[in-house]
């Protein structure tokens, strides 16, 4: 048909890097406002749990509990916002959508990356922490942890395809988005340890890949336990199923979306 | 990268000699869904999940094909709704078209908005690079540009402060600066003219020329029809998603023009109001003019023509009092421009006060035309009654065939006098009494015309204020569709004796005591006029105008009443062999009181009750409008 814009990657590096500006205004005190979220519910939730998860628990608890918590908190962090990002990428762009043509995939693409900045900016605090409690994660764990975040980016992404144009159609899907996290949140071995729910669960919710990165993250860094290899055999698959499902579903919706808009 | 293929993409120019295409539209048609149920939630999905969820379909384009040379400016024009705005998305690629397909050959830049993705938080320098990027170009090339656009945009000083400090103009400048050098082949825009100050217009308009001079492929939506006649080579017509025409500029511009033309008319006609088109009554305009160039070469004998234009006169009337009752229509504006209005009485009022002035400018003769038919005394006391008015009057007398002795006795004795009169055979028929336009155009051969009344001798004025031929002559000077002006009878004055007693008051309440009449001021003065028939009683002669009695006009009176003189006559004959006597003398065989069959027919009649309006004044000589039922 038409030759269209040639320079995507610019185009996606352009647009998450202005919306990453705009959030921190460019400066370090913007950056610590926009960190405060995060920490506070952290700090709070330590505070309340500890005393019933962590160490000084009856029955011996869980190590680095505080550590537990801030990691898979920040992981439950970059999940709920690069999805609320993806979500809300075509309707709050919706000029690029109606007055002009990029692949609308480019700007779903940057609203996922842009939370991926953010959470990149947030491993510094999780630094500062493991510094403070002199806590050193082994260099498998930290590998695990990396391929970890990739697979959760390729959930956010996948999700982002589907939700950002189906927003466009359906605008009530926000709310029930923000529903489906909180139920999520609780869903998720996030204040608890995954062992706390009776074994026959476990295999279930492992199923669902945020709760699995999120376990197997604390796992991998404070018990030295990885998954087995039909695990990650697993895992992959679920994840990879759900990406290939996310691009058909793309294709499908977003013909006639800037009729929508 | 860009400009190696740039490069590339001129040789293969260079190889094709003929006319290449830049963009081919083939048989594309947009068809939008509207459903009757708007379903845009998850709640409305599961709410309406037992219904079936009907739509109705919506054509924006249909079947629309035509190309666009390289280096050619096509114009699309078309209403509002014609489908523009679609076609040019779907060219841009934000619209899919439902069916058909679209090649285009080279980069496109949509012009569909200027500053797409501008953020007022951002400085201009971090909006021209988002804008920038948007719109195509590489992080290298809006480097080397950077310059060029600060600089087109006239906001050096501004760069580096946050864009919401920025007024719109200087916004739109900016984003029109970072649009034209987005530097693409092909540029679609939407109304993008209106931008900036006069001086940023001119540079843009430049900008256009060099366009045209480089070689660039231009599609511009536009209304303005002076845009595309100057600058586009070609243009497109759209309507209602169909492509009417493309081609020529002057053309298709013109064709616009009708077609818009057309729709008020189609409009109009829904309406039920016009029943003749615009272009139908310009060529009776024409027609009219011509025939009234022929009939002035004729001898005034051959009426023939002037019957015609008569004719021709009254249809267009016709369709201008329709035109009258269409004035409240959306569509007003539009015809207004080709028609003059027949003003309302409001008007009139409101327009004569500053007219009082010219009134004493007019100073040329007054023609009297007097339509004679036996009756030596009645012709008398007119004549008196218009030589006591305070004007220079001229007198003509233009006989019906009278064939009492007295009466020519005394014709004989005016003309010896100076006065001019015209004899003509006797009348038998209604229309024969538009002969008088051969006394009038015999008279207006020898004298330079202007407004003139001409009175019918059954009319004595010589009670009426002095100031109403004044009055009568400014209404005629003043107001061009006013078409004949008079007195007001007095209805009062029938004698209860008269054989046609009760058809002569229903005749005359119909014609003029039935409507409200309105109140002016003039000359201080209050004047009651009333739009109303007017019968053969008074009419007029203007220039450029072929004289004939016509029956629509304004009537005035209170305080300047006038008596019928037929019925004062009737009442000094009381008994009935008199009456016969004075029938056959009466001014015109085919008036109502004289004919057998008339008498035999409407003497019986019972008289119905009716509503009438009349005028009184009081001692201070305000007018009184009154109303009641007799």
């Amino acid at each position: 048909m038409q030759k269209k814009h040639e320079n995507y990657k610019e185009l996606v590096w352009m647009l998450a890097k202005t919306d990453f500006k705009l959030r921190y205004q460019g400066s370090f005190l913007g950056y610590v406002w926009a960190i405060l979220q995060p920490l506070l519910l952290f700090l709070v939730l330590n505070l309340v749990f500890s005393g019933v998860f962590g160490t000084g628990a009856r029955g011996g608890g869980v190590p680095f509990y505080s550590l537990q918590l801030l990691v898979a908190l920040m992981l439950f962090t970059f999940f709920s916002e690069g999805t609320n990002a993806g979500l809300n990428s075509l309707k709050s762009k919706a000029q690029l959508v109606t007055k002009i043509y990029v692949p609308r995939w480019s700007i779903i693409i940057a609203a996922t990356i842009q939370s991926l900045m953010v959470f990149v900016a947030n491993i510094l605090v999780i630094i500062a922490f493991f510094a403070w409690y002199h806590f050193i994660p082994s260099v498998s764990a930290i590998i695990v942890f990396l391929f970890f975040i990739f697979m959760l980016y390729v959930v956010i992404l996948s999700f982002s395809l589907i939700a950002g144009p189906l927003l466009l159609y359906f605008r009530d899907l926000k709310m029930i988005w923000q529903v489906a996290l909180r139920v999520m949140f609780y869903l998720t071995p996030i204040l608890y340890p995954l062992q706390l729910l009776p074994e026959w669960t476990h295999k279930i919710a492992l199923l669902n890949p945020l709760a699995f990165v999120i376990h197997f993250a604390k796992e991998s860094m404070f018990a030295g336990h990885y998954p087995d290899g039909w695990q990650y055999v697993m895992f992959a698959a679920v994840v990879s199923s759900f990406f290939v499902f996310s691009i058909w579903a793309y294709r499908k919706i977003i013909v006639n979306v800037a009729e929508k808009v | 990268m860009d400009q190696q293929k740039e490069k590339k993409s001129n040789k293969d120019n260079k190889k094709n000699k003929e006319r290449e295409i830049a963009v081919k539209v083939n048989n594309v048609s947009k068809t939008f869904r509207i459903p009757h149920k708007k379903i845009d939630s998850m709640r409305s999905v599961f709410v309406n999940s037992l219904q079936k969820n009907t739509y109705e379909e919506f054509n924006a384009l249909d079947d629309i094909s035509f190309d666009v040379a390289k280096g050619e400016f096509l114009g699309i024009i078309g209403h509002n709704g014609a489908g523009k705005s679609t076609l040019l998305k779907i060219l841009a690629g934000v619209y899919n078209p439902s069916s058909g397909s679209i090649e285009i050959n080279g980069m496109i830049a949509p012009f569909l908005e200027l500053g797409i993705g501008f953020n007022p938080e951002l400085s201009g320098r971090d909006n021209v690079y988002l804008n920038a990027t948007v719109l195509g170009l590489t992080k290298k090339q809006i480097d080397e540009k950077f310059d060029d656009i600060v600089e087109f945009s006239e906001l050096e000083k501004f760069i580096d402060q946050q864009l919401k400090n920025y007024s719109s103009g200087m916004k739109a400048r900016l984003a029109f600066s970072v649009s034209i050098h987005a530097n693409r082949e092909i540029l679609l825009m939407d109304e993008v003219l209106a931008v900036g100050d006069s001086a940023f217009q001119e540079k843009c308009l430049d900008i256009f020329k060099s366009y045209k001079k480089a070689g660039r492929t231009v599609i511009l939506v536009t209304h303005s029809m002076t845009t595309v006649r100057e600058y586009c080579d070609r243009a497109l017509l759209l309507s209602k998603g169909k492509l009417l025409e493309v081609g020529d500029v002057d053309d298709v511009c013109d064709e616009y023009v009708l077609n818009s033309m057309a729709e008020a008319d189609k409009k109009v006609i829904k309406n039920g109001n016009l029943s003749l088109k615009i272009e139908k009554n310009n060529q009776l305009e024409i027609k009219k003019r011509e025939l009234k160039e022929i009939s002035g070469k004729l001898e005034i004998k051959s009426s023939n023509f002037q019957q015609k234009i008569y004719e021709l006169q009254k249809k267009n009337y016709q369709f201008k009092k329709e035109l009258n009752s269409i004035k409240s229509s959306k569509f007003w504006k539009l015809i207004n421009l080709y028609f003059f209005i027949k003003v309302s009485a409001k008007e009139i009022k409101n327009r004569i006060i500053f007219k009082i002035e010219d009134m004493f400018k007019s100073n040329h003769d007054f023609p009297i035309f007097i339509i004679s038919f036996n009756r030596k005394e009645h012709l008398k006391s007119i004549i008196n009654s218009y030589g006591k008015l305070n004007r220079k009057v001229e007198i003509i007398i233009h006989d019906n065939g009278s064939d009492d002795v007295e009466v020519l006795k005394y014709l004989k004795k005016l003309e010896s006098e100076g006065v001019m009169v015209f004899y003509e055979s006797k009348i038998n028929s209604p229309e024969e009494i538009n002969n008088i336009s051969r006394t009038a155009d015999a008279y207006f051969k020898t004298k330079k015309a202007s407004n003139y009344i001409v009175t019918d001798p059954d009319i004595e004025l010589i009670n009426v204020n002095k100031d109403l031929l004044d009055l009568y002559e400014h209404l005629l000077t003043n107001y061009p569709e006013t078409t004949c002006v008079g007195p007001m009878l007095t209805i009062r004055d029938i004698p209860d004796d008269y054989i046609l007693k009760n058809h002569v008051f229903d005749l005359h309440i119909k014609q003029f005591w039935g409507n409200k009449p309105e109140e002016i001021t003039w000359k201080g003065k209050s004047v009651a006029i009333q739009f109303c028939p007017i019968d053969t009683t008074f009419a007029m002669y203007r220039k450029n105008f072929i004289f004939k009695r016509l029956n629509e006009g304004i009537r005035v009176y209170c305080p300047y009443e006038a008596h019928h003189l037929d019925w004062y006559i009737c009442n000094k004959d009381k008994n009935k062999k008199e009456y016969s006597e004075y029938s056959r003398k009466a001014s015109s065989n085919v008036a109502h009181w004289n004919s057998k069959d008339y008498i035999d027919k409407f003497s019986k009649k019972e008289r119905e009750k009716r509503k009438i309006y009349y005028v009184e004044s009081d001692k201070d000589n305000n007018i009184i409008i009154k109303s009641e039922m007799i």
